[in-house]
């Protein structure tokens, strides 16, 4: 099971690969055709999980984001491939020099798909609804220094905020709403308004057509797409399908039926690379798997015994053998897909014989020779906790393997996903260790997991707590530039690194297989969609 | 005088099963996996759960060193579906002890007692029937770790309902016959009548049930463990193998392949014991 | 028989409060709520309490068990909070899906498993029957999800002949909005083909062990001995007197089969990513989606009563020996 994501949809300037292999030598060679006939077709793109609502008030997961940022609705800024903010329904935006004031400019030529134009009063109504209490929007915390908003003109927004780092990056994140269908909605009953399943009206690429619950949806070209903008998408039409199995997925895949299989399960890289029809995008991605620690409990206290498990345990290894080499082990919380990433980095080596002699000098011995060491009377024997999904439950087999080789106990405890939330997010922490993955946002603000004074919040469940780390988190937002940040980000790494509340395992490689007539597709760390306007269906 | 009846009709019934070929073939496998389960140890040629250089030994074709290849652990398949038969099968054999053992009690009572505990207990059966036997399970499985154990309770105790309903069946026309009536008449308790008397001329039916949902446990098992809910790698049950190898069908046949025969014969076997008890069991049916 | 039929429809009543009761005690004893469903590092502590009142799930467990059953009897089901649309919506979508795959299922299981039956009883000890008795146990005996992604990736192959090809997946094809009515028609046949044969085959099997045994227990009997010795061919004594008797226990198959059907089967939609019933009230339990799985729950027990009291008044008109009352 993925962890649910909310998501600025801004990641760093990392540059992806795109690890894809040559055409096949097909005539006519597909950069020949000319525009004007890239027009038409259907594509599909599936995916294991479903997509629920079209509502960005409610938006749950990667790829509900995408489809809302990126093909229904628009945006008023988007990134760029180095990941500038860019103008999208923002032609332009003004600073004022003490950064307290932002005015946008929005472009006159964008309709929603009934007819009426968007305008910044649309832009105010959104802004109102993510500030609102009420609204449970996931992503506010992006707004927290936006304090308010003021229509100059109809297509002119003035705010007013407090200075601070990435400023722009929320609004890269948030489909601007359409004010004149939502407005007459109380924020709490915005929940249950059927624009969000049956009748979403947008003003992006596409527009909606249907929802099939638990099968798909289907979107189709908008053609009053601003031309400047590109204009109409080439497709005529597209589909995302539910595919709830990752053999039907890949099987629908191979024979046709689907072009796109989003979040490719690792197991079939090598057919798909083997395959002349298919090809396969691999590119960093902001979801990294961890361990975590309760450093309430006796084994976990120190910062050195955690780090001899982590020196114990073979994340070369779990690499290969789990994701198939679709993942890089993590040397800290900061992946090779931030900005801020430094490539010296050295993730802290695989290394039982220097974890037992760590062990050892701490005082775990084992004195009564039945192969896990103990420490005034406590054997060092523990639970990791994991949920049902299989890429976990294997890890947590070979976590167990190599915390073995060095008297360590480790008992996998493999739990329902609610049941595993409820335990490690209790206020008495009812886990040893537990083992998990997460999805980041672009800017790092991770106090809620590490800060002293979040301990006995939810999400700090590690309750590790160091005040030098504290600070330079709380320096981090303040910084009003990136030549600022990157010192402080790199601290944060570092430190992090060096304490191991969490064994941080591997950073994903996030994978896509794409059909070969599908073009114009590059998904990268921005998301598959981020060019769906200009897909088109090669047809030799 | 009854026992010396009931030894006698043992030995008929014997007789007859022993007719029935394709019974007999399914017993003889069953005799052989058990065995193999037992003997595990001393046959597999490998730990089932050794993991040494993951990398260079996973995913390798069916070979003379490893006869059903290996996992994408590298683990020995062969080994796995050999211990993998200790779990499959306890876990048959023990849901299945307590589905007929509560099915028969509950059914005997409601059958013997009547009246409005009988309405009770009948009613209660109706709502477990008609009632979403995922539900149960998911939430059983969140409160509690999906162990052997509790995949074993949670298919005995929602396995029993069916049995319930035959036992009453046959006790309400048992409790009508002379011989009930006799002890009866003869100041018997009610309790020892029940116990000395029904219970023992209502579990024919009973025998060929447990015997069939031997076979369907094992392959709810393996259902469970497509939706993670079964027994929790890395212990070995041919369920839960079919089940985690599945996303390499098409690279690696084998590791499902084998313990999925593994299964298909085990459920076979028990079916055709099963038919042939009911065959041999009641006389007035023709094979 | 309507007596009889209104009865059993009053005894309904309190098994389905029972069963609603038992699920929502189910639901609050297992860990974690709807709310949960949000934790992840982007998503503050507060917006997951804003949420759970929001979904009034900080009011006491008796407050929303009453509230719950008082707008259900008013005919509410109320919202889906994963689905953020009408739950009675959501049953509206995944109810027809699983109705008509069950429906094509049943049929496949009745007549297919009755005619390899009839046909092994009649050709009794013949390689015939030997070799569809091990064929259909063979089946029978198979994990449905291995039998399910083994047809898949069988129908996907490149190997099959275009001819050939069926939907592996799905209820209707992309392009099915385009479709002609008769299009249409044959695009939804073609996809109910794998799923319904996954799902049914393994109870056909069962239907035909069945009839194999009903069967021959009828044509041993003293008057179809009779009809053959009155000389009517061998062919109109099975079809005309055997096989209309050996119907008849068959019928009490079907309440058997009915309810398991209607049910849904989790692992067949999932397999073959059909969207009905049983995904839906999956999904609705791990995303601990109360309402959903309250609604889904009792429309399962109202099928599955409905199912068993349609087997047993079809028993009824078919053997009148059995009395309804």
């Amino acid at each position: 099971m993925r962890w649910p994501r909310y998501s600025s949809l801004i990641a760093a300037p990392l540059v992806a690969c795109a690890c894809a292999g040559e055409p096949p030598v097909a005539e006519p060679d597909p950069a020949a055709v000319p525009a004007a006939e890239r027009y038409g077709g259907t594509a599909v793109v599936a995916g294991m999980g479903e997509i629920q609502t079209m509502n960005a008030f409610f938006s749950r997961d990667y790829m509900t984001d995408q489809f809302q940022a990126y093909v229904l609705f628009m945006t008023l800024l988007r990134n760029d491939d180095e990941l500038r903010s860019e103008p999208y329904l923002a032609r332009s935006w003004t600073v004022s020099p003490d950064s307290n004031e932002v005015v946008f400019e929005l472009r006159d030529d964008v309709f929603w798909h009934d007819g009426t134009p968007t305008t910044a009063y649309d832009v105010a109504f959104t802004f109102d609804r993510v500030k609102d209490p009420a609204v449970p929007y996931p992503n506010r915390s992006s707004f927290d220094a936006w304090e308010s908003a003021e229509v100059l003109g109809p297509h002119t927004i003035r705010f007013t905020l407090r200075p601070h780092a990435d400023l722009l990056h929320g609004w890269t994140a948030l489909p601007i709403m359409p004010r004149h269908i939502l407005a007459g909605t109380a924020p709490e009953d915005l929940a249950t308004h059927p624009f969000g399943t049956s009748e979403p009206v947008g003003n992006g690429p596409f527009r909606f057509v249907e929802h099939l619950p638990g099968d798909r949806w289907i979107f189709e070209a908008n053609p009053d797409f601003p031309a400047e903008l590109g204009g109409r998408p080439y497709l005529d039409r597209l589909v995302y399908r539910v595919v709830p199995n990752e053999t039907t997925l890949f099987a629908e895949l191979r024979s046709g039926g689907v072009d796109m299989y989003v979040r490719v399960a690792p197991v079939f890289v090598d057919r798909i690379e083997a395959d002349p029809d298919l090809r396969l995008v691999a590119y960093p991605f902001p979801n990294y798997s961890f361990i975590a620690w309760n450093s309430m409990r006796p084994f976990f206290e120190s910062a050195g015994v955690r780090r001899a498990l982590t020196m114990a345990i073979d994340r070369s290894e779990i690499v290969e053998v789990v994701r198939h080499g679709l993942a890089t082990p993590a040397a800290g919380p900061v992946g090779a897909w931030h900005w801020a990433y430094d490539s010296a980095w050295q993730p802290l080596g695989h290394s039982p014989d220097s974890a037992a002699a760590i062990l050892e000098s701490a005082g775990w011995r084992d004195t009564d020779g039945d192969g896990v060491r103990e420490r005034d009377g406590v054997r060092f024997s523990f639970d990791i906790s994991t949920n049902e999904s299989r890429e976990r439950g294997s890890i947590a087999e070979l976590v167990q393997r190599y915390l073995a080789q060095v008297g360590v106990e480790a008992r996998p405890r493999i739990r329902e996903h609610q049941t595993v939330i409820a335990d490690v997010t209790s206020p008495e922490r009812r886990y040893d260790a537990f083992l998990l993955s997460w999805t980041q946002g672009l800017v790092l603000d991770e106090r809620d997991q590490w800060a002293c004074d979040r301990i006995g919040k939810p999400l700090q469940f590690t309750s590790y707590c160091n005040p030098e780390l504290d600070a330079v988190m709380d320096s981090i937002p303040r910084a009003t530039d990136r030549s600022a940040q990157e010192g402080l980000i790199r601290r944060y790494n570092t430190m992090l690194a060096a304490d191991q509340p969490f064994t941080f395992l591997y950073v994903e490689k996030r994978a896509d297989a794409l059909r070969r007539r599908l073009r114009g597709a590059s998904p990268d760390f921005r998301g598959e969609l981020a060019d769906v306007r200009s897909w088109w269906l090669f047809q030799p | 005088m009854l026992s010396l009846a009931r030894r006698e009709r043992g030995r008929e019934t014997w007789r007859r099963f022993r007719r029935h070929r394709q019974a007999i073939l399914g017993l003889a496998l069953i005799v052989l996996l058990t065995g193999t389960a037992l003997l595990a140890p001393a046959l597999a040629p490998y730990d089932p759960d050794a993991q040494t250089d993951i990398v260079a030994t996973r995913y390798q074709a069916p070979s003379a060193s490893h006869p059903m290849g290996t996992d994408r652990f590298g683990r020995d398949i062969f080994s796995r579906v050999l211990y993998g038969a200790r779990i499959s099968l306890s876990i048959g054999f023990l849901a299945i002890l307590i589905a007929i053992t509560l099915g028969t009690a509950i059914g005997a009572v409601a059958g013997f007692f009547g009246g409005r505990l009988d309405t009770v207990l009948m009613r209660g059966v109706d709502l477990l029937l008609s009632f979403p036997r995922l539900v149960l399970l998911v939430v059983l499985v969140a409160l509690f770790q999906p162990s052997i154990a509790l995949v074993t309770l949670v298919l005995g105790l929602t396995g029993w309902m069916g049995v319930s309903r035959i036992v009453r069946g046959q006790v309400l026309t048992v409790r009508e016959m002379e011989f009930v009536t006799a002890a009866r008449v003869l100041g018997f308790g009610r309790t020892r009548i029940l116990a000395r008397h029904v219970l023992p001329n209502v579990l024919t039916p009973v025998i060929v049930a447990a015997t069939l949902g031997i076979g369907n446990t094992i392959l709810a098992e393996a259902a469970l463990s497509f939706l993670g809910l079964g027994v929790q790698p890395p212990t070995a049950s041919w369920g839960n193998m079919v089940a985690s190898g599945r996303d390499a069908m098409l690279d690696a046949w084998w590791i499902t392949t084998f313990p999925g025969l593994a299964i298909v014969f085990t459920v076979m076997a028990f079916n055709l014991v099963g038919d042939g008890l009911r065959d041999a069991l009641d006389p007035r049916r023709v094979a | 028989m309507i007596r009889y039929a209104a009865r059993r429809l009053l005894e309904a009543v309190p098994i389905l409060i029972g069963i609603v009761t038992l699920i929502f005690l189910l639901l609050h004893l297992a860990p974690g709520d709807p709310a949960t469903a949000y934790f992840n590092p982007n998503v503050s502590p507060e917006i997951i309490d804003r949420m759970r009142e929001n979904l009034g799930l900080d009011r006491p467990l008796h407050e929303q068990y009453l509230r719950w059953l008082r707008s259900f009897f008013t005919g509410d089901f109320g919202y889906s909070f994963s689905q953020h649309r009408p739950v009675a919506d959501v049953i509206r979508d995944a109810l027809p899906n699983t109705l008509l795959l069950s429906a094509v299922s049943l049929v496949l299981i009745f007549v297919v498993g009755c005619a390899v039956g009839a046909v092994q009883a009649v050709r009794q000890y013949s390689a015939l029957d030997n070799v569809t008795t091990f064929v259909s146990l063979f089946v029978y005996s198979m994990p449905g999800f291995w039998l399910g992604l083994m047809l898949i990736l069988a129908f996907s192959s490149p190997a099959m002949p275009e001819f050939l090809r069926l939907p592996i997946s799905g209820v209707t094809s992309i392009d099915y909005e385009f479709m002609g009515p008769i299009e249409r028609i044959v695009d939804r046949v073609r996809h109910l083909v794998l799923p319904s044969f996954a799902l049914g085959i393994a109870s056909a099997a069962g239907v035909a062990r069945y009839m194999r045994g009903s069967l021959l227990e009828v044509i041993n009997q003293d008057y179809i001995r009779t009809a053959r010795a009155k000389g009517l061919s061998e062919r109109r004594v099975i079809l005309k007197h055997a096989l209309r008797n050996a119907l008849i226990p068959i019928v009490s198959l079907l309440g058997l089969y009915l309810p398991l059907l209607f049910g849904g089967s989790v692992v067949i939609e999932v397999v073959f990513s059909w969207p009905g019933m049983g995904r839906a009230l999956y999904n609705a339990i791990l995303a601990r989606d109360y309402p959903v799985v309250m609604a889904a729950s009792f429309l399962f027990g109202v099928l599955v009563l409905g199912a068993n009291l349609l087997a047993d008044m079809l028993y009824a008109v078919i053997d009148p020996r059995i009395r309804t009352d």
